[in-house]
């Protein structure tokens, strides 16, 4: 076994501390869970062991972080990841190849494997995960939950001795989630270790052997009682209260749509209409297609049937009018910018908002005190924090006014005061500017009474839930 | 024939036929290629390809030649014609073929040509990626649509846009490629040692040869 | 166990040459999708005999990954690789050239460079990026002597159809790279070690 060590390590991310005076021993063999809040510094703490940092980031490191002696970083990769495995949070980020076969070859011949060990290896570590079906299938076109066990299996493949594993099981369904957690315990008992970070440890409770607790960069080992009050502390799924609709028409309606990513199913026929001037919830399996339906309501994805919108099919409608009407908050903030500094984004929406009298230069730094963005006006957006361009970003689409306005996971990565002041800042603007609002989330912590109704989108089917009157 | 070998031999008859003004050697290419499809197997959509996409650039220099040539330019003027369809045949060979050849091809640059892996896995990501770019460009052009703004091909912010996702997507796959053990400039095994066959060498020197021979006569 | 030695860092690194990959893709598709344009006004002009004027105008967009890849990566060769790159993904995507595109793609990749080699490889901003947008038209010019028959037309054609190109190289490959280049330097995005 070898010699993991983090001993007083300290990592700056341009002069912003994020992890302070960082010491974790790991004892052989042990299941390891690692919680905090998000933005703690978890995620970094688990790429610097992975070696990943700081030569992927800006970031500046001190204090000692060893395998047997030998600085994590500078270890050449292919033994690095013989003996560190990581898995990345969202799975898509680590393919390099196009089937889960060529993707664990590639790993494989990295890693210097004998040729004659190598199909051995990639079948054992395929059916481990149970996706030998799919060994030749597209990447692309896999779900979340199937995404991750291939990365699973990439890992498992190259057998190392310490498993980092990032949330690994945030974009997985929960039948794929029980799956991935009984690979996870069966290869810590060939002897490796463990190290996890999550929010939700239901299923696992019982292998877990120590905890450690991040707090804004700081780390340390939890002892009995706080042991015992997190472990007791499990997240429950919150109730979300929202009616069905009873309206006759809908702003969006969607008649036998059909959606498809390569030979799979996405959504089969469907027929729903979303109704104006409400707040609608889409809540399902990550990979399932709800933001493939976002996008097909904007004319970013191709579909089967017909979308209108005001009864008018959109398909008809020239895509630079359409989205005058009916615009995606993307997930990705960066795409959404046209400026360069906050203050010139903020200008250019200003003059193109729909309810200019309403966006005076007060209103706006009225809004940008409420979300902590007022001193930033001179700042370069593409500097900012992903959690400052995205509260910019929903603040630049709200000022434009677009009359629907859809939103793909807004409040992933804020805080949770982040989220809630977020959210009242859509409730208010949107009502007050008679927009309707779609929005896919998994933060339902925060929105549990902010619905007026909510599609659950699972099984190839799309519904609306409720249980308020 | 090794996808590899045939590259060579394709690019060394497309270099030399940039150099050479005539018809008949085009057509004898074309001719040679034609035969050879035969036993490729084309669907009809190849060959409609095979047939429509040369003719624009074709008639384009045909006729400006025509028109505003000096010199011996009508014979010019069907050169050029013709040339341009004895590329694209012949390029064919190797192009349509190359979705199944594809690995075998990148596997013979990084195990025979001993092209480093770095430029290899560059260029097999990129390619995988290909599909992904497509969207992306699609979105960055609606993202700003949004925001009430056209981005157009005369504008830096299109590109720079472009540029900004390429940094980001180049980082992602570079980490990646690492956390799966690729490391610059070390060795790999390989799951399928790719072997040129002599028959392959053999035939490359045979048709280069026999090409030179073709440009003996003083053709039309 | 083996580790990185600190001095020795390998010329062309993973993350420069995938980002010169990407650069080349996009720049690739941008000028992809002008196809049909292109296509159009080459057909418009083609009785006129005009023709090679589709081409001139909008050469120095299909030039661009050259000095944009010189300008973003710093590092001799990274222009004609950048370039050829560009050309290959023309040619899968089933250009009309076929594989005499790569050859095209060598060549422009050859020009634009040139112009950055000139000043030694020394100069990264206008002065460079506009050198290179004349070595580019020059070499290129040569090549289509060859290659699209050029050296059988009249002067005065030959004059219209290099001034055409001159320009079409100065806007985009010159005074577009420039505006691009400063785009990134103020955002910032860019980190070089």
């Amino acid at each position: 076994m070898t010699d993991l060590v983090v001993d007083h390590v300290n990592f700056a991310y341009r002069e912003t501390p994020v992890l302070t005076d960082i010491s974790l021993k790991l004892r052989p063999n042990s299941f390891n869970l690692l919680v905090g809040p998000s933005g703690s510094g978890k995620s970094t703490l688990l790429k610097l062991l992975s070696g990943l940092y700081p030569t992927f980031s800006d970031g500046s490191l001190t204090g000692k972080l060893t395998l047997d002696d030998y600085d994590i970083h500078d270890i050449v990769p292919y033994q690095r990841v013989a003996h560190i495995g990581y898995l990345f949070q969202n799975p898509t980020r680590q393919f390099v190849m196009r089937t889960p076969f060529e993707e664990l070859r590639f790993s494989l011949e990295n890693l210097q494997v004998k040729p004659e060990d190598i199909e051995k290896r990639i079948t054992d570590a395929m059916e481990s995960v149970g996706m030998t079906a799919y060994m030749h299938h597209d990447l692309l076109h896999l779900s979340g939950g199937e995404k991750q066990k291939v990365a699973l299996a990439t890992v498992l493949a190259a057998d190392s001795e310490y498993l980092l594993l990032d949330e690994p099981f945030a974009n997985v369904d929960p039948i794929a989630r029980l799956q991935l957690i009984d690979v996870i315990k069966a290869y810590q008992n060939q002897g490796k270790t463990i190290l996890i970070t999550d929010h939700d440890w239901s299923g696992y409770t019982d292998a877990i052997d120590d905890i450690f607790v991040m707090d804004s960069g700081h780390l340390h080992n939890a002892l009995t009682d706080e042991r015992e009050q997190i472990l007791a502390k499990l997240p429950n799924q919150p109730a979300i209260h929202t009616s069905l609709p009873d309206e006759k028409e809908g702003i969006i309606t969607l008649d036998s749509v059909t959606l498809n990513s390569g030979a799979r199913t996405l959504l089969s026929a469907t027929t729903r209409l979303l109704p104006e001037e409400k707040r609608i919830l889409i809540t399902g399996p990550n990979g399932v297609g709800k933001s493939t339906l976002l996008s097909a309501l904007v004319k970013l994805y191709p579909y089967g049937g017909t979308i209108t919108y005001h009864k008018e099919n959109i398909a008809k409608r020239k895509i630079a009018k359409h989205v005058q009407d009916i615009a995606l908050v993307f997930q990705n903030a960066e795409q959404q910018f046209v400026a360069m500094t906050v203050q010139e984004e903020l200008t250019q929406a200003q003059t193109l908002s729909h309810f200019p009298e309403f966006w005076s230069d007060d209103a706006i730094t009225r809004v940008l005190t409420q979300l902590n963005l007022h001193g930033l006006r001179d700042h370069i957006v593409y500097q900012l924090s992903g959690g400052q361009q995205k509260k910019l970003q929903v603040l630049l689409m709200l000022i434009i006014g677009t009359q629907t306005l859809l939103f793909d996971e807004p409040l992933a990565g804020l805080d949770s005061i982040s989220q809630q002041h977020l959210l009242d800042i859509i409730a208010d603007l949107t009502t007050r500017q008679h927009q309707t609002v779609i929005m896919i989330s998994h933060q339902l912590h925060a929105v549990t009474d902010w619905f007026d109704y909510h599609l659950q989108f699972d099984n190839q089917e799309l519904n609306y839930v409720g249980d308020a009157l | 024939m090794n996808p590899l070998i045939k590259f060579a031999t394709v690019m060394v008859i497309a270099l030399e036929l940039t150099f050479i003004k005539s018809v008949t050697l085009n057509i004898i290419i074309i001719g040679v290629s034609a035969f050879l499809y035969l036993f490729l197997k084309l669907n009809w959509r190849q060959w409609l390809w095979l047939f429509i996409l040369p003719l624009l650039p074709g008639l384009g220099s045909w006729f400006s030649l025509m028109y505003f040539g000096t010199g011996d330019h009508e014979h010019m003027a069907w050169v050029m014609l013709s040339r341009v369809f004895a590329y694209l045949w012949l390029g064919g060979l190797f192009t349509l073929k190359l979705n199944d050849e594809r690995d075998i091809f990148l596997a013979t640059l990084e195990q025979k040509a001993k092209l480093s892996a770095t430029f290899v896995y560059a260029l097999v990501g990129v390619l995988n990626f290909m599909p992904a770019v497509s969207q992306e460009m699609k979105t960055i052009r609606v993202a700003s649509q949004m925001r009430g703004q056209t981005l157009h091909i005369w504008q830096p912010q299109l590109y720079f846009k472009a540029i900004l996702a390429a940094i980001r997507w180049s980082q992602n796959l570079a980490e990646g490629m690492v956390s799966h053990g690729f490391t610059e400039g070390a060795t790999r095994t390989h799951l399928q040692v790719v072997t040129i066959k002599r028959r392959d060498w053999f035939l490359l020197v045979i048709i280069l040869i026999a090409f030179q021979l073709l440009l003996l006569p003083n053709w039309y | 166990m083996q580790t990185i030695s600190k001095s020795k860092s390998t010329r062309w690194a993973l993350r420069d040459v995938l980002l010169l990959a990407f650069v080349a893709v996009f720049i690739g598709f941008i000028f992809w999708v002008l196809g049909p344009i292109y296509n159009l006004l080459s057909a418009a002009l083609t009785p006129l005999g005009l023709a090679p004027f589709a081409n001139e105008l909008l050469i120095g967009g299909w030039m661009m990954a050259a000095p944009l890849a010189s300008i973003l990566i710093r590092q001799a060769g990274a222009g004609v690789l950048g370039e050829f790159f560009a050309a290959a993904v023309e040619m899968l995507l089933g250009g009309q050239w076929g594989v005499a595109t790569l050859l095209s793609g060598l060549v422009q990749g050859i020009g634009s460079e040139a112009g950055f080699a000139v000043l030694g490889y020394k100069n990264w901003g206008w002065r460079g990026i506009f050198s290179s947008a004349i070595t580019g038209t020059i070499v290129t010019f040569i090549w289509s002597a060859f290659r699209d028959g050029y050296s059988s037309y009249h002067i005065g054609l030959l004059i219209a159809l290099f001034i055409t190109r001159f320009i079409s190289l100065l806007f985009f490959g010159g005074v577009l790279v420039v505006a691009i280049q400063k785009l990134i330097e103020k955002a910032g995005v860019l980190h070089r070690d």
